[in-house]
Formats: structure tokens, sequence, C-alpha cells
């Protein structure tokens, strides 16, 4: 095989592996809550489909971890084994090693970490006398056993292959408070017999008939009909909970596995959902594809339902490009049908102006579009914190139910990138201080399972995150007189304070009200650097907290970081675009009102001496300043409550949204600019990083001291 | 014999005038060449970097090559072009006087850099081409991009 197919395989695998992988994980962890058939039938698949390929990519650490997976699932799905906490740790485990073995295929082709401890471990699991095994009476079979045949039935078995027959395989459960159990199991019996020739039934047909049976039964089938018919027919009957159809096993040899027939949405074959699923906090997706073992062939999968592409977000971002070079093309298009002045080219220029409005219009609707699609649920943030939540609340010995809701709110690839951090940091705070320990649940009057709610939701032009406990909520006297203590405030200003105000100490950096240090929380540095970086990215953090009752954290992000809003101004050196976000106010001012205090230049304003800043001055050491020539100026106050600077400017051209792009690795990262933008007419503005030119103006002044 | 010569391997190089002198750089490094056009200064950057263009909205960087070689500064004129090489998925544009050919240079014709120019930068020149009388200082493009201070 060519080298770059091969490589566009493994680029196709890494993917599905990555998919597969957090499937599991995330099914892995549904388990403990709900084990439900369906949700093993699609941790099953996951775990085949993974399997199958890593093989075919010869990638065999991965292929034997993943089969050895594959097994517990399907002793699991078999009702032989059941789901315990060191199944679960296991599988854990087993996920983090077949992540890491992805990165190695990822980094360098071969996967080399050692999985032969995992596998034996896994391996234990699967010995049926280590652990429980559901209630195996006389009338079910173990699944992972061949039904037993007299020899009269293997003798028709064989006639009916044949014949072109398949064998298959049929377990039927009745609803738990079905009344006529016989009726039903002989109705079953009944329509089988139709499409085909019934050669086992275990029980036997007597005891069925006797009612002598728990709620399930198991049939061997000859038949020319599908897997999905088999199931049409069974599913008809009132009162079957359950039918699980497939091949027969002792035919598709040993590794064979069962599969649900499954999933026309026509014919659905798990017909009742347990009640679990639905009370379970965690919404599963819609199964998309669709995954069929049959019995010749050793493997065949076939995808269905292919109503999404991968596209690399660099196309994206190229096709963006190119969409910016098109709304300055209309521009000068504009221009140009202006410059049209004789009287017979009226009519003309009407239709240009048309023609280039219509332009304009969709132009504006195709980055609209293509912003749409850079896109992605939340999810793929959130998916990573029920893992993590487990592995705390387990740690911290504290049980804890997580919620998530809002997973699908869409958002810019570009905040999800920068979110997950902080949101790990306030989850884990909320579990550490927030939920108390069991104990002291009880002793409140509180279920003991403390609950962590984290939600998204669409507000306006925001995307909001909600994190909620019930736990403890924050003591406001304690925040306060630690923040007292480590003199962050005065004790009359603790006494002033509204208690939401006292709430919001908790993101100033060394305060922790935790006496003990834990390794998850409590160093004190966690918040303050939570709310600087959510500030960064023009993020609004807030929290509410009732004691006794818990805490609430609010989160209100922008849409995107990749558009901002920025006023264009100009000063000799070109145009600059300053984000709105730090813009606090716009001036005019009398350049007779300019003092110069120590050296700086200051205006008073409100009793207060505003500095003033050149851009030139500070990007170029350059003292052009047009100031001299005129008798007013216009400035921008930028900057934060305690750090206001006015930056003066010969003119204001305006407010509009703009795309941020980077400068690029070859000129890198520039101090006092945050990036450069693309303005109508084509040319490139810079865009203005406040907090790095305050810092740049608060050097050069210490400079000029010294010297 | 004609067959040893065409067997020979000949690189072609884009050829471009610099305050009198002809240059040149493999032309499997150029990605396009441009008219020139306005630039936009970066602050707080290397002297010979010019600024940014924008290129069909890509910002791409721009040196001044002549400040760069350590040449003496001269406006830009009606027949001053931006070379745009591509290194290493690096997109630099290059400021020049003119571009005047496509040369093809078989590697026999190619000279170690010798004093002859010793008033550019010496290590950014890989060689010197000789071709029907004409002198082409061939430059080496890692090295002419790249920044010093990194």
């Amino acid at each position: 095989m060519p080298n770059e197919d091969m490589q566009q395989y493994l680029s196709v695998f890494l993917d599905e592996a990555t998919e597969h992988i957090e499937k599991l994980e995330q099914s892995i962890l549904n388990l403990e809550h709900s084990c439900t058939s369906d949700l093993l039938q699609d941790i099953f698949r996951s775990a085949h489909t993974l399997k199958g390929s890593s093989r075919a990519m010869g990638f065999g650490s991965m292929g034997e971890l993943t089969h050895a997976m594959e097994d517990i699932f399907d002793r699991l799905r078999g009702d032989d084994l059941v789901v315990t906490h060191d199944i679960v740790d296991a599988l854990f485990e087993a996920i983090d090693i077949l992540k890491s073995l992805k990165e190695e295929i990822a980094n360098g082709g071969v996967d080399q970490t050692d999985t032969t401890e995992i596998v034996k471990l896994l391996r234990g699991l699967l010995d049926p006398s280590a652990f429980p095994t559901r209630i195996a009476d006389s009338s079910t079979v173990c699944a992972e056993e061949p039904i037993s045949l007299t020899q009269t039935e293997q003798i028709a078995i064989s006639d009916a292959i044949s014949t072109g027959a398949m064998i298959y395989e049929i377990k039927v459960e009745l609803d738990k408070d079905c009344v006529m159990k016989s009726v039903r199991a002989l109705m079953t019996l009944q329509k089988l017999e139709i499409i085909g020739a019934l050669i086992h039934i275990t029980p036997s047909e007597q005891a069925l008939e006797d009612e002598d049976f728990e709620f399930s039964f198991e049939l061997l089938l000859a038949t020319d009909k599908s897997m999905e018919d088999i199931n049409a027919e069974i599913t008809g009957i009132s009162e079957v909970s359950n039918v699980v159809v497939a091949p027969y096993r002792a035919m598709a040899g040993m590794s064979a596995s069962v599969q649900t027939a499954n999933v026309d949405p026509l014919c659905k074959v798990v017909s009742v959902p347990s009640p679990d699923t639905e009370d379970s906090p965690i919404r599963e997706k819609p199964q998309k594809m669709e995954d069929t073992d049959s019995f010749k062939e050793e493997k065949k999968t076939t995808h269905h339902v292919a109503q999404t592409v991968r596209v690399d977000v660099g196309r994206l971002d190229n096709l963006l490009n190119l969409l910016g070079e098109l709304v300055i093309d209309q521009t000068r298009i504009n221009q140009l049908v202006s410059q049209l002045h004789s009287p017979q080219d009226e009519e003309i220029k009407e239709l240009l102006h048309e023609a280039a409005a219509h332009f304009g219009r969709i132009t504006g609707e195709m980055q609209e579009q293509i912003m749409k699609a850079r896109m992605l649920p939340i999810d793929n943030v959130f998916n990573r914190f029920p893992r993590m939540m487990r592995d705390l609340s387990q740690k911290l010995n504290k049980e804890i139910d997580f919620v998530i809701w809002g997973r699908e709110t869409e958002l810019d690839r570009t905040v999800i990138e920068v979110i997950g951090d902080p949101l790990i940091h306030i989850l884990r705070n909320s579990v550490d201080h927030g939920i108390e320990s069991m104990e002291q649940r009880e002793a409140a009057g509180k279920p003991r399972c403390g609950t962590v709610r984290l939600g998204s939701r669409h507000e306006e032009n925001y995307i909001v995150i909600e994190i909620e406990d019930d736990g403890a909520g924050i003591d406001i006297a304690k925040v306060k007189s630690s923040a007292v203590r480590k003199e962050l405030i005065t004790a009359e200003i603790a006494a002033r304070m509204s208690d939401r105000e006292a709430t919001n100490l908790i993101f100033h950096s060394g305060l922790s009200t935790v006496d003990q240090v834990s390794d998850i929380s409590g160093r004190g540095v966690g918040m303050d650097i939570v709310r600087n970086n959510l500030i960064r990215f023009g993020a609004i953090i807030d929290v509410d907290s009732r004691p006794g009752k818990g805490t609430r954290f609010t989160i209100k992000l922008p849409l995107t970081l990749a558009i901002i809003r920025g006023l264009l101004v100009r000063v000799v050196s070109g145009v600059y675009v300053i984000p709105l976000a730090s813009v606090i106010e716009t001036n005019k001012i009398d350049c007779g009102a300019i003092h110069v205090i120590n050296g700086q230049e200051v205006i008073m304003q409100r009793g207060m001496a505003l500095p003033l800043l050149y851009l030139d001055n500070l990007y170029y050491s350059e003292r052009e300043t047009s100031i001299e020539r005129q008798t007013s100026t216009y400035i921008v106050v930028v900057g934060s409550a305690d750090r206001k600077v006015g930056l003066v400017v010969d003119s204001m051209l305006g407010e509009q949204e703009i795309v941020i792009k980077s400068l690029g690795t070859y000129v890198g990262d520039i101090r006092g600019v945050s990036g450069a933008t693309i303005l109508g007419d084509g040319r490139i503005a810079l865009i203005v990083d406040v907090n790095g030119l305050i810092a740049i103006a608060h050097e050069e002044k210490v400079k000029t001291y010294v010297s | 014999m004609p067959s040893t010569m065409s067997m020979e391997q000949e690189k072609q190089f884009v050829v471009f005038r610099l305050a009198g002198e002809n240059y040149g750089i493999p032309i499997t490094l150029v990605h396009e060449i441009i008219r020139y056009r306005e630039i936009t200064r970066i602050p707080r950057t290397s002297e010979y970097v010019k600024g940014v263009l924008n290129l069909r909205g890509q910002i791409v960087p721009v040196i001044d090559l002549r400040k760069r070689l350590g040449l003496p500064n001269a406006e830009e004129t009606n027949s001053s072009r931006i070379v745009v090489t591509e290194v290493e998925e690096n997109v630099v544009g290059m400021i020049v006087d003119a571009v005047t050919e496509v040369l093809s240079l078989p590697s026999s014709l190619i000279e170690p850099p010798s004093d002859l120019i010793a008033d550019v930068e010496y290590d950014l020149i890989k060689g010197v081409g000789k071709k029907d009388d004409q002198l082409v200082i061939l430059l080496d493009v890692p090295k002419t991009v790249h920044l010093e201070n990194e």
C-alpha cells in the first residue's frame, strides 16, 4: 500500500478511535448508573468496531486490549456478569491505556504501551467464580455456553443449513408483569413456526405451557428470513419486553459475537426502554451507526446515515479568508460605481449598485454560515467531566450526582479551546469545598448524595454556563476574615461589604477559606486564575451562594473569540483597532487642558489625573504628535477601573465587528499588539492589546526616571 | 556528450535586481510575485521586518531585503516587487527593486561565494551563478528570512 494512502487511513482510523474511546468512556460511566441492554449494545459495538479497525491497521496491542474489553461487554450483555466497581475501574484503566496507545500511534505510528497486565486483569474479571453471577436458574441458559443439543436436533441443524437456511439463537424476555406467560410464549412459538423451523426450545415447550419458567426463554430457529424479520415477528406480540436475535454461535465459531439485530427505526427491536434510562442524568445520544455482523462473513460493518463530513478547521478558515477578499472586491466595485459620472451611465450605475448590494448580502450570509460551520456543541468540553467527577468523588469519599444539561449548545471552537480549564477548576472546587462529607450532609438533614449541576444555554449573543452545587455554600464570615487577615481589605471595608461583594472576594489571589490544603484545591490560587483567564477572553464570571444551600457560578461567554467589536482609530502611523471591551469612554479634549506632571502628560477628569499615552510613541518611540498643531484632540479612555489611561488619537473612524487574525509565528508575539485584522478596504490594522500597552508605558516611565 | 550535458542537474532561479546587482533564489521556494503594495508597519520587531501585507486574506510578513543585506535604502518605484517565498510553511515576502527573469543554471556554473561580494551580508549567500557574462548572487533563502534574534 502506498505510504500516503496508509497515512490517510491512519488519520481516519485515529479520528474514529478517538470517537469510540470517548464513547466507551462515557458509556462505561453510565453503566454504573443504569445498566440497560441498549447501553450494553452500544458499548459492545464501539469496542467491537475499535477492535476490528485496530487489527486491520495492524495495531496488535490495541486490538488485543479492545478484544479483552469486548469480551467483558459481551458477558455483561449476556447477563452472566454484573457491573461492579471493580469491573468499571478496570475498564477505566483500560480506557486510559487505550488513550495512550492512541497517542503513540498518532505520534510515532507504533502502539507500544504494555497491555499484558491490563489484559490479564480483564481476563481475570471474566472468571465467573470470582464474581457474583446473575441468577442462572434452570430455565436460563448461560449465554457463553452454546445451547446443548440432542443428536436429532444437531441433524436438524445440518439439514437446515444444507437447504440454505440460517440458524438463529433467539432470546425472548417477557414483561415482568405479564400475567399469561404461557400464552405469550406459545404465541411466539407459533409466529416463528410460520417463518421457519424451531429446532430447540429452552425450557421445553411443555415447561412453557405449564408456565414453569421465569420471564425469558431461548430458541433455535432455522429460517431463511433475516434477523430483522424475526424481530418484527416477535416484537409484534404484546408483553414481550426484549428480543435478542443472533446467529447461532456454535456455527459462527468461538469468536463470533452476539449482536442484537438492529436498528431500523421502523422495527425497533429493544422495545421497552428501562425507566432507568430516562431518569439517568446523561441522555444517550441517538445511535447513528448500524453495525451488523452477518453469519457468513467474519466482519461486515456498514455505516449508514452519512449526514456529516469531517472538515479541517484550516479549510474553513481559508474559506473565511477568501470570503473576506470578496467583501473587499465588493467595496471596490462600489467605489468604481460612484466614479461613473456621465448621464448616459446612470442606468448602468443603478444596475451595478443593485448587483453590488446583492453581492454584499450574499457574502454576508456566507460569512455567517461559515462561522456556524465552525461551531461545535459544548459537549466537546463537557464530556470529559463525568469521568473526572467520578474519580474525584471516589477520592474524597463523597457521593455525587453529576448532572449535565444543555450539552447541545453550540459555540465557536476558539471558545471551546479555552473554556475547559476554568471549568475544571470550578468543578473541583465544588466537589472539594462545596459538597460536604456524607456525615455532615446527613447531620444537616440533606440527602447523603450531593448534586453538582453543570449546564449551558444561549442568551442573546452570549453563552451562559452554570455550575451549581447543593453543598454548604460559601462561608461569608470566613471569607471576610481570611481577606482581612491576608490584608486584601481592611476590617472596616469588610464590615460594610454586602454578602454578594464578599462572596466575590473568592476570586482574589491568595484567598482560601480551607484550613487544609488538599491536592485537589485549597491553595488559594485557583479562583483568581480562573477569573483572569475568563476575563482575558471577554467572559464574565459571577458567583452566588447561600449558606447551607449551595453555590452557583455563572459564566457569560462570547459566542466566538474570532470576532470582536472594535473601535477603529487613526494615528500618524496608521489605523488601529481598540477592542471595545476595554474602552471605557471616548472624549474630545482641549489641548490647553493637558498638564505635565513628572514628565507625564495628564488631563484632569472628574478630579482624577488621567495619564495620556501616544500609540506611536509606545510602539515606535516616535514623538510625532499632531497635537501641537491642533487646539483639540480625541482621547480613548481604556483600561480597568483602577488603571485607566487615555490614548490620544487623531481621529475615530467608528465601531465595527472585526475578525481577529494572528500575525503568525514569523512575526511572533508583539507586546502591546494582540493580533491584526483586515479592514474593508483590504488594509491590515493592528489590534491594540491595552494591558500590554499600559505595561510598556509603565516600563518606559521607569526607564526615564532611571536615566 | 550532449546527453551527459542534459543529464546534468539544472536549477531554475528567479532573478531580481537589488541596488544594481542581480540576485537569484530557487524558483521552488517562490510562492508568487506581486506588485508593491501598502504594508502595515509592525512595532517592536526586527529593523528589517517592514511589516505585514494582506495576501488574499492571509497576513504575510514582509522583509526589507535591502536592509537585510546591509544595502543602502531606496524608495519603492513602479518596478518594485514583492517576492513571496515559502520556506517550511513560513510565507514571507521580500521587497526587491525589480524582477527580471527566470534563469536555468546547471550546477557546474554555480561557484561558492567569493570576496567579490563582500559588501553584502556574507553568510546569507549560497553561491554565485555565472551565465553569459551575467553574475547572479544566489541567496540562502531560509537564512535570509530567518529572524536572527530567535
